[in-house]
């Protein structure tokens, strides 16, 4: 489904609150905003399904705010991302995310021996990351978005968005090293 | 120096474990807490309604009629509409998109 689909979609939603629209702009994206909050939370699938929830019925709310001049795509993980740091600051930062602080910690988990296959965890790559960092990371290398529009995203210049795409490949590199992950080096 | 990935061999190690986000009722629990459709949605097409009434009806509504159909057949037939009909047609459309606007918000509110 193009672009224009989604266009046609919206439109339908707006004009007419067609629910069937809205409905297949839901299972159209739903994989992808879980995905986005499941590695955001770190794997917390109970509250990655909460806001993805709360995304979508934000976005039904506003879908009027939609202007076709941006991909709904990017408008949607604009929502997310808003909805992530709304969630973040009503439960005091409660998450259970690791800091870069913590990261140390983290690695002292990994033993070369222990972790010598190909297998990367995801989420435990993750942890080693600061909140935006890993967030650029998953939008550019898990979502396939390109700079522009993680900027658009995360309202920051693009020279921020490649900042933090560095840095964190830097740590991510690390930590498969220490995981055992050769390979990747290069 | 210091170690670098590649994006493509970062792209690979994150997808390789990656499972698919099946739907699993998801899309039903959200349109079952989407809000219920807005409660004056029905003004808008008794504006429809009374515009048609008014068209036919009132006197006046007759040349604002020409002048609608003078700009879309001149604009059909590739020729430049006369410039009161360009006036009418704006005004119409900013009007209804305004009216539209205004119930539409109050809808949602």
């Amino acid at each position: 489904m193009s672009q224009t689909d989604d266009l046609f979609l919206v439109s339908r939603v707006i004009l007419f609150d067609d629910r069937k629209a809205f409905d297949s702009l839901v299972r159209k994206y739903q994989a992808g905003i879980r995905r986005f909050f499941q590695h955001l939370t770190l794997g917390n699938t109970e509250t990655s399904n909460d806001l993805s929830q709360e995304t979508f019925i934000k976005a039904y709310l506003f879908l009027r705010s939609f202007r076709g001049s941006a991909r709904f795509s990017t408008w949607l993980y604009r929502i997310a991302y808003n909805v992530f740091y709304d969630h973040k600051r009503s439960t005091h930062n409660q998450l259970q995310i690791e800091t870069s602080a913590e990261t140390e910690l983290v690695w002292q988990h990994y033993s070369i021996s222990e972790q010598i296959h190909q297998n990367i965890d995801v989420m435990e790559s993750l942890k080693v990351l600061k909140e935006e960092e890993r967030i650029a990371i998953i939008l550019f290398y898990l979502e396939d978005f390109h700079y522009d529009k993680i900027s658009d995203i995360m309202k920051c210049p693009v020279g921020t968005i490649k900042t933090h795409l560095h840095r964190g490949k830097e740590k991510l590199a690390v930590y498969f090293k220490k995981s055992g992950y050769e390979r990747a080096i290069i | 120096m210091k170690e670098q990935l590649s994006d493509n061999e970062i792209k690979r190690l994150f997808r390789v474990n990656q499972s698919t986000i099946e739907d699993d009722g998801f899309t039903e629990t959200v349109m079952r807490r989407l809000p219920s459709a807005p409660k004056y949605g029905y003004i808008i097409y008794l504006f429809v309604f009374a515009g048609i009434l008014a068209a036919f009806f009132i006197p006046g509504t007759k040349s604002l009629a020409l002048m609608l159909s003078d700009f879309f057949i001149s604009l059909l037939s590739f020729k430049m509409p006369s410039m009161e009909a360009i006036i009418v047609t704006v005004a119409v459309i900013l009007g209804g998109a305004l009216i539209f606007n205004i119930t539409y918000e109050e809808g949602l509110g």
